[in-house]
């Protein structure tokens, strides 16, 4: 495939707000400490959306403010790929919850905002674009998956595509059965354009390669607290403009992100 | 776009397992739907429900999978010599290049209801009954039929609610353009669950009778379980006369409401008139289109406006919710199928258990069925928090290449 140019980066996970704090911890100007992700997130949902919004929502909501205060750019024009392990397990949990009351009172709102694609849909109305949007799931591999998705979009149709990748921490009892240790969003903008990039990205679908870990032991943990966080040698690599390949799984292959073009 | 060919096809729903029943039931006006008999619900509606998945046992090796919707995966992809067609195609392709992309909006999540059911009783949910992977997650579809086929190439599920199984058609047809697969298995398949059924009920979108689109007197819908696979190929892969082919897709977002369409149908018309673009035809040339017609108030009448605004009052059109009920996840490639099937015997459908037309609706909705030539039609799939998808296909006599 032809390289994509990765334009701008949004992240909220533990210990770390914005981009421009990542930098400053991945290259270890500022200590990292592993805090949980604040209750209240930023988002251009309007006061009463947001309160019934779930965590879910939040999340994918706030990186999608973060990217687009950072770095404006023409919300008409953008593809849109979003991207979870499981969708809305909290929202599971409270209609099922509902189910097993008498007479089942599950509520409306809690019903359509458990689909999958209600980021997505949150994310139309409040950026008010007509733009197509897709919902993707793949588990544990669900970054790597959005990342090829968002690439090929991009590269397919010659626009800039957003991609937003995000999972909370399930309720119990379902936590158990998906173990979470922490909320993690994160977005890119993908271009097929080169001019004002971070860096350029090539990638590749590949068999038989190690998948990349990080040596600073809490940096790996930061990588193992959500299975979106699988994205963190990516964005290492990328903070401090080192030109290497990143390998991340995806299904039974890998993902191959060779990294390289930084602005000096 | 590439145009891509439909190779081989296969679509179970409630009126049928495999094409020809599925037909059948359609030539023979033989609608699916009973009245709601699923689990204990209290609900009172009507469901188009396929008896056959209970039955079904997944292979060795597949026992965590073991769930309704991968039970239905499995009975769909044992008609129309599908397996066999995906064999045929792993000898021809490498096994890491045959993708696979299949929609669904509640996966295997039945499974975990039924757990959950349990734990008023203090009970956990207990990992080794409950195979949260292989049967609640999305993507337990595409790693199921992905692993049953013994393939390795790219995979993903798509979730947009009811035009999932819609989108994958666009999904398969752009990693195909670059080159990551040589040909896709796409589909989707939805299974009946509590969530959908009592969250339905709770948006006051059930008919508690047979669902009638585009009826004046529609009250809603009825719910439907559903299967549908296609086998996508390059069209200098496999050439032949009888050929079906993909000519386009478009996609749109309302950005409207989670849960209500655009007034104008704005998405709908966008996603409509970008798969006719795709397609390199112009409204006129499209032979018959299968509406989205889920016979709710609102989907009906703006749905309407949609088709009246691109195509006028003569193109014909009809809703086939009315044989399968609404498939959720799986509408979009249940009917893909169905409009193929249509394209391939000359048969417009018309609109089953409809009355007495909706005098408001302006375009050209057919009440019965009828044949006639077709060489090119448009699906449309329309789903909550405002996801359209919009596929063209033709025979060979239908369209530019």
């Amino acid at each position: 495939m032809k390289p994509i140019y990765l334009k701008a980066i949004s992240i909220i996970a533990p210990g770390i707000k914005n981009w421009k704090e990542a930098k400053a911890i991945f290259n270890e100007e500022i200590a990292y400490e592993a805090q949980a992700v604040t209750k209240k997130l930023d988002t251009f949902l309007a006061p009463n959306t947001q309160r019934r919004a779930s965590r879910n929502i939040q999340l994918a909501l706030a990186s999608v403010q973060q990217i687009c205060l950072d770095s404006p750019f023409d919300s008409e024009k953008l593809l849109y790929v979003f991207t979870s392990c499981n969708g809305d397990l909290t929202i599971f949990h409270q209609i099922n919850s509902a189910l097993n009351l008498p007479g089942h009172p599950v509520s409306p709102t809690k019903f359509h905002n458990s689909v999958h694609n209600a980021p997505a849909g949150y994310t139309s109305i409040a950026l008010n674009t007509q733009s197509p949007s897709t919902s993707i799931a793949s588990f544990q591999d669900s970054f790597a998956n959005g990342l090829l998705e968002a690439t090929v979009q991009s590269l397919s149709t010659q626009k800039d595509c957003l991609l937003v990748a995000y999972d909370e921490i399930p309720p119990e009892p379902l936590l158990s059965l998906f173990p979470v240790k922490a909320d993690f969003s994160c977005a890119f903008i993908l271009s097929t354009n080169a001019e004002n990039a971070l860096c350029r990205l090539d990638i590749s679908i590949t068999k038989g390669q190690k998948i990349s870990s990080m040596k600073n032991s809490q940096f790996e943990r930061l990588r193992h607290c959500n299975p979106q966080a699988k994205v963190i040698p990516l964005l290492h690599t990328i903070a401090c403009k080192e030109n290497q390949s990143i390998f991340m799984g995806y299904n039974q292959l890998q993902l191959k992100i060779k990294v390289s073009g930084f602005s000096q | 776009m590439q145009a891509l060919i439909l190779s081989n096809y296969t679509v179970t729903t409630a009126i049928g397992c495999g094409n020809q029943a599925n037909f059948n039931s359609l030539q023979q006006q033989k609608s699916g739907l009973v009245a709601n008999n699923f689990l204990d619900t209290e609900l009172n509606t009507w469901i188009g429900r396929i008896n056959a998945i209970e039955e079904q046992v997944l292979p060795d090796g597949f026992e965590n999978y073991q769930c309704r919707n991968n039970q239905l995966a499995y009975l769909t992809l044992q008609s129309d010599d599908f397996s066999n067609a995906i064999e045929q195609a792993k000898a021809k392709y490498d096994s890491d290049k045959i993708g696979v992309f299949l929609g669904t909006s509640t996966s295997g999540i039945l499974s975990t209801e039924l757990a959950y059911a349990e734990l008023r009783n203090g009970a956990f949910l207990n990992p080794d009954l409950l195979h949260f992977r292989e049967q609640h997650n999305n993507f337990s579809l595409a790693e199921f039929v992905q692993k049953y086929f013994n393939l390795c190439g790219p995979a993903q599920v798509i979730s947009t609610a009811c035009s999932s199984s819609a989108k994958v058609f666009a999904a398969a047809s752009k990693y195909i353009e670059m080159g990551l697969c040589d040909a896709a298995i796409v589909g989707g398949v939805d299974s009946l669950c509590l969530t959908t059924l009592y969250g339905f009920n709770s948006l006051e979108l059930l008919s508690n009778e047979v669902c009638r689109p585009y009826d004046q007197n529609r009250k809603g819908l009825s719910i439907g379980e559903a299967g549908a696979f296609a086998l996508l190929e390059k069209e200098n892969d496999n050439p032949q006369d009888s050929s079906i082919y993909l000519l386009g897709y478009g996609e749109s977002s309302d950005a409207y409401h989670m849960s209500s369409p655009h007034p104008d149908g704005l998405g709908a018309i966008e996603a409509i008139q970008s798969a006719i673009n795709m397609a390199k035809l112009s409204p006129e040339q499209i032979n018959y289109v299968n509406l989205h017609g889920t016979a709710t108030p609102v989907n009906d009448k703006v749905e309407d406006k949609a088709i009246f605004n691109v195509f006028g009052h003569t193109t014909k059109c009809s809703s086939t919710k009315g044989w399968t009920g609404h498939t959720l996840g799986a509408a979009g490639a249940v009917e893909a199928i169905f409009s193929v099937l249509c394209l391939k015997n000359n048969f417009l459908p018309g609109t089953l258990n409809t009355q007495q037309l909706d005098e408001t609706l302006k375009s050209n909705i057919l009440l019965d069925s009828s044949s006639q030539e077709l060489h090119t039609v448009l699906s449309n799939s329309f789903g909550f928090g405002g996801n359209n998808c919009s596929l063209v296909f033709a025979d060979n006599q239908g369209g530019q290449r």
